[in-house]
């Protein structure tokens, strides 16, 4: 018990709260974007859905790393992709997910 | 000085667009990543002299092919018409005639020699039994190769509509050039024996980049985000994407990216093996343009390798000493440039 505990221990990444991988296998360190500035009077883009399809079952009212389906690529998405909701602008993530 | 210990440390021989363009120093390491795939880009570009060689050897043929068939127009398409070539890519032509005959035998022959007697072709081969019947050739004087067919305009609409493509959507020209080049060197290109040709390749690009939820939202511009697109990439059609399930498809009325599910469309479906690439052409919905694909599983491999190996130099590279930094590529542990050393271009 001890000796799983370490290694559980060792694999815990601080920025995601994840125990899939540690401080220095995450993904943020790549997956970094170099965002527009945010434009001055609010646009349509600000409150409105993009054309979202999923990558699992081809749905178009969620993403991939939210899809109930059953998965059938067999490589495994451990720590979420691009297709995320989480990987929308912040001010649309709650339109999403709601 | 830096400039001198890059050259010393790194095998410049295997990825040469480092050579002098050191981005060690920058803080994120998706910048550095960006960076190197435009130094890659730049790098494989052609130089004025190699586009002023291919669009002459383009015009000779365009008016000789007039001498030779006053009623038919030579035109090119495929990658020398949207400027997505690599060093070394071949030319493709189509010949269109208003008879539209010149695909059969005797015509074929006919064109063969009398490019012979002109001195514009040397090791012709005439392929008249094929499903597309060409003549295969090779420029005397510059050595390119060159591929002509004959009444078939699809390619000519295709190079079209990636012109449109390219001229609205930054970024993606350097994302097609990175991953043809990903493909090249795993020799995974060749529609003969069952690679990913270079109409499809542009699709998958382009799809990912219109789909991706940053760029869909104008929330980031694609050109100044390559590195971490490029990994991502990798990552939804080596990982994530469900090939089983989904076509890739667009709106025919609007022209935006979309995924259709295969059962509903059996006609697409040729292959009894549900794990195939299946792309519907933009241009005829009843086409299938990776039928030919059939080696999805090495091809999917391939990306779900280049995923792994980009991201894992990535964190070795986050942790790694600044010493230990310079000089290094990300790039080069997905591609290998061999051949001729060519000269940095930073126009
Ligand atoms: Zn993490
Ligand atoms: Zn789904």
């Amino acid at each position: 018990i001890d000796c799983s505990n370490k290694a559980r221990k060792k694999q815990y990444c601080r920025t995601c709260d994840l125990f899939n991988h540690d401080d220095d296998n995450c993904p943020n360190i790549w997956r970094s974007y170099l965002l527009n500035k945010q434009p001055q009077q609010h646009s349509l883009k600000d409150v409105q859905l993009p054309v979202i399809y999923c990558y699992n079952c081809g749905d178009s009212t969620h993403f991939g790393d939210e899809c109930k389906e059953a998965r059938t690529s067999r490589v495994p998405n451990l720590s979420g992709s691009a297709f995320s909701g989480s990987n929308l602008p912040q001010q649309l993530r709650k339109t999403y997910f709601d | 000085n830096d400039e001198a210990q890059v050259n010393a440390l790194t095998p410049t021989s295997l990825y040469p667009w480092i050579k002098a363009h050191d981005h060690s120093k920058q803080k994120e390491i998706a910048d550095w990543l960006t960076m190197e795939i435009k130094d890659f880009v730049s790098y494989i570009s052609p130089s004025k002299e190699e586009i002023m060689a291919r669009n002459s050897v383009v015009k000779t043929l365009k008016q000789q092919i007039k001498v030779c068939w006053p009623d038919a127009e030579a035109h090119v398409f495929g990658s020398f018409a949207t400027d997505l070539y690599l060093p070394g890519s071949d030319i493709d032509m189509v010949v269109v005639s208003k008879n539209g005959d010149c695909e059969n035998r005797h015509k074929l022959y006919q064109l063969s020699s009398f490019l012979r007697s002109k001195k514009l072709a040397k090791d012709i081969e005439v392929i008249a039994g094929a499903k597309v019947p060409i003549i295969k050739f090779v420029d005397p004087k510059t050595n390119i190769h060159l591929d002509i067919s004959f009444e078939r305009t699809n390619g000519l609409d295709a190079a079209r509509r990636i012109r449109k493509w390219l001229e609205t959507t930054a970024g993606l020209r350097e994302l097609v050039l990175v991953v043809k080049q990903f493909l090249r060197s795993r020799k995974l290109n060749n529609v003969h024996v069952g690679g990913l040709g270079g109409y499809a390749t542009i699709i998958l690009c382009y799809h990912f980049i219109k789909m991706h939820p940053r760029v869909s939202t104008e929330n980031m511009t694609a050109s100044e985000n390559l590195g971490t697109l490029l990994i991502e990439f990798f990552e939804l059609y080596g990982r994530n994407f469900s090939f089983d399930n989904l076509v890739i498809a667009f709106d025919g009325k609007t022209d935006s990216p979309k995924y259709l599910k295969k059962y509903k469309y059996p006609s697409l479906i040729a292959s009894r093996n549900p794990f195939a690439l299946v792309v519907q052409d933009p241009d005829d919905p009843g086409n299938n343009i990776t039928r030919s694909s059939y080696n999805l599983r090495d091809i999917k491999k391939s990306f779900g390798g280049a995923f792994q190996l980009l991201v894992d130099r990535c964190y070795y590279l986050h942790s790694a000493s600044y010493k230990k930094r310079i000089g290094q590529s990300i790039l080069g542990d997905i591609i290998k440039y061999k051949g001729k050393e060519r000269d940095f271009k930073d126009e």
